[in-house]
């Protein structure tokens, strides 16, 4: 379970922006809606720990984030948290099987060739295991980091404008991909988007 | 998945990027070696040529161009000494035991060298075929003679006069090789050994057959009464009965007598202190050059940051602790260092085989390492460190929202 509580962002310059308290279940899904600069992306990265509010509070299972030292909270985030973001933004110098190996690494577990492999299998990119970064398509990118996104079995995915850059079929099928990924892996699923196309998939919305 | 094998494909990922920084250390380094290998043989070579001979007596001249000519057979002798005088020399009494050497002619470019069993014995060759001379005109060569002339034992060889191969031929005096020697990589492998009444006979000297013998012991040598009389050697080797031969005996004779006498310690020294400056100098500049790889380094580390900024916010957000990524940074540096400094040692090596094998009269053992080149090694890693802390804390101090916002 996602509880944010009185949760204020400090920029610097001292612009701050107050967030809603808000909250979603343990297998939920939700959406966080706005235009561009509404600070959507801000919300998301406050959420999973890559920033530090100014005041308030992130729990997520009962962990409070502000709570955390900043290794624990890198460690945190590794083995709880898988992130997608606009672009993939996979590791050039690797191949995509190393891409998701990577991914166990850091996060603290050690995943196994089966594990990687099935991986790949269910999102449909195992025939581009061997393969570098620059040989594949952006779709196919995107599938990739969706894998490695949800490789360490997160409570919690969290995907910042996954389709912005898609036309409507990729679209769709990035968002029952990351719905299908999150049910698979009895994960949290919480997606920040602009894109008024994926409005209609998800119940619990948040509009900044 | 490590820290070493991600840093390893981050640096091969990018090959022109490293390129340079690899060359630069891989130049470097192998200068620093090279320069520590050929001194250090050198230097061996050097000691072990002149080991077991303290002081050698020869004509007036250049005390260095006499152990130069002496012991090592590369420059020309100073000129002769009278036997009778050099065999009142060796009566001294801190002379423990004196070598005469007769210096002179040469065969196809290797000296012919007249002297006693004991200068064999001084280097302690063994005899691989045949014997010793054991007469006049008789000759005991060194292996590399042997090798590069193809000569066996019973061959006739005919002295030149003077030590360049285009002298004039004594041709109605041949030797007759009688032995060749195993090689032992000293001075000898490079000479011809005869007796010393041989190399007067050769330079139309008339033999008395007839005339009563007069043992010369402290040389030992046997000479006719008119060959003690009238004949000169070029030098002696001498050997210091007790410490004090070395404070009184040089004094005593170059003040005494018209001998020169040269100390090869003394003048080894003097030598190295002048290659010394030339080794000095060369290490400098391979010094440079690695402080200079280790900017390029650095800058190329700085520079591919630049294009990984992304990638390594992405890795903070899969888990990497700022420690990781610092490590992952100053392992890619290591990286670079270490491969380059493995390949300039490997260079280094070659290269000195290739000299070795390329000059005469050098002898390099190749394929050994010597301790000092750890410490190279050691250092290159250091620099490697260096160069790759700055990129490091660029990495560790990355501001993962403010980057990822960005991309």
């Amino acid at each position: 379970m996602l509880i944010v509580k009185d949760l204020v962002c400090q920029f610097e310059g001292g612009k701050t922006i107050e967030y809603p308290d808000w909250q979603v279940e343990k297998d939920g899904r939700a959406l966080i809606l706005g235009a561009s600069g509404s600070g959507k992306t801000t919300l998301l990265h406050l959420l999973s720990g890559l920033k530090k509010p100014g005041s308030g509070s992130v729990s997520i299972n009962d962990t409070y984030l502000n709570r955390l030292s900043t290794t624990r909270l890198d460690q945190f985030r590794g083995q709880n948290i898988g992130l997608v973001f606009q672009k993939p933004h996979l590791i050039a110098a690797l191949t995509v099987e190393e891409n998701i190996h990577l991914a166990g690494y850091l996060g603290g577990k050690k995943l196994s060739n089966e594990r990687v492999s099935q991986l790949l299998e269910s999102l449909q990119v195992s025939e581009l295991a061997q393969r570098k970064i620059h040989q594949i398509s952006q779709g196919q990118a995107q599938r990739v980091a969706i894998s490695r996104a949800v490789a360490n079995d997160p409570k919690v995915i969290f995907a910042d404008e996954p389709t912005a850059s898609l036309d409507d079929d990729s679209c769709h099928s990035v968002i029952s991909l990351l719905n299908q990924q999150a049910k698979e892996n009895g994960a949290m699923l919480i997606v920040a988007t602009h894109d008024q196309r994926v409005k209609s998939e998800f119940s619990n919305h948040l509009k900044l | 998945m490590n820290i070493f094998s991600l840093s390893y494909k981050n640096v091969i990922a990018r090959p022109l990027n490293s390129f340079l920084s690899f060359l630069l250390l891989g130049f470097g380094v192998s200068i620093v070696v090279l320069i520590l290998l050929i001194s250090s043989q050198l230097k061996s070579e050097i000691s072990k040529n002149s080991k077991g001979i303290d002081l050698v007596v020869a004509a007036k001249g250049s005390p260095l161009q006499i152990i130069l000519a002496n012991i090592f057979h590369i420059d020309f002798p100073t000129g002769n000494i009278s036997l009778k005088e050099a065999s009142e020399i060796s009566h001294n009494r801190y002379i423990q035991s004196a070598i005469p050497l007769s210096l002179g002619d040469s065969y196809n470019g290797f000296r012919i060298v007249g002297t006693t069993k004991a200068y064999g014995e001084l280097y302690d060759m063994k005899v691989s075929e045949g014997a010793w001379f054991a007469d006049h005109m008789e000759a005991i060569i060194g292996a590399e003679v042997a090798r590069k002339l193809d000569l066996n034992i019973g061959d006739r060889i005919t002295s030149q006069h003077g030590l360049s191969s285009d002298g004039d031929g004594h041709d109605d005096n041949p030797f007759v090789v009688t032995g060749i020697f195993e090689s032992n990589s000293s001075v000898v492998d490079r000479l011809i050994l005869v007796d010393l009444p041989s190399v007067w006979h050769v330079h139309g000297h008339e033999d008395h057959e007839n005339d009563s013998l007069v043992s010369i012991a402290h040389l030992g040598i046997e000479v006719t009464r008119e060959q003690l009389e009238q004949e000169e050697i070029t030098s002696l080797l001498i050997k210091y009965r007790s410490p004090m031969g070395a404070v009184t005996l040089p004094r005593q004779i170059n003040s005494n007598s018209n001998f020169q006498a040269a100390s090869p310690a003394f003048e080894t020294a003097r030598l190295f202190n002048i290659i010394g400056v030339g080794v000095k100098v060369v290490n400098i500049l391979g010094i440079l050059i690695i402080i200079i790889s280790a900017i390029s380094v650095f800058i190329a580390l700085l520079n591919s940051l630049k294009d990984r900024k992304y990638d390594i916010a992405i890795m903070r957000s899969m888990g990497a602790s700022r420690a990781k990524v610092f490590l992952l940074i100053i392992s890619e540096g290591m990286v670079i260092s270490l491969a380059s400094a493995l390949v300039g040692l490997m260079i280094a090596h070659t290269l000195l085989f290739v000299i070795g094998w390329s000059i005469d009269g050098v002898d390099f053992s190749a394929w050994y390492l010597m301790s000092e080149e750890f410490l190279v090694l050691v250092g290159c890693l250091l620099v490697g460190l260096m160069a790759s802390i700055i990129p490091a804390i660029f990495a560790y101090k990355t501001d993962i929202s403010e980057t990822l916002s960005k991309g």
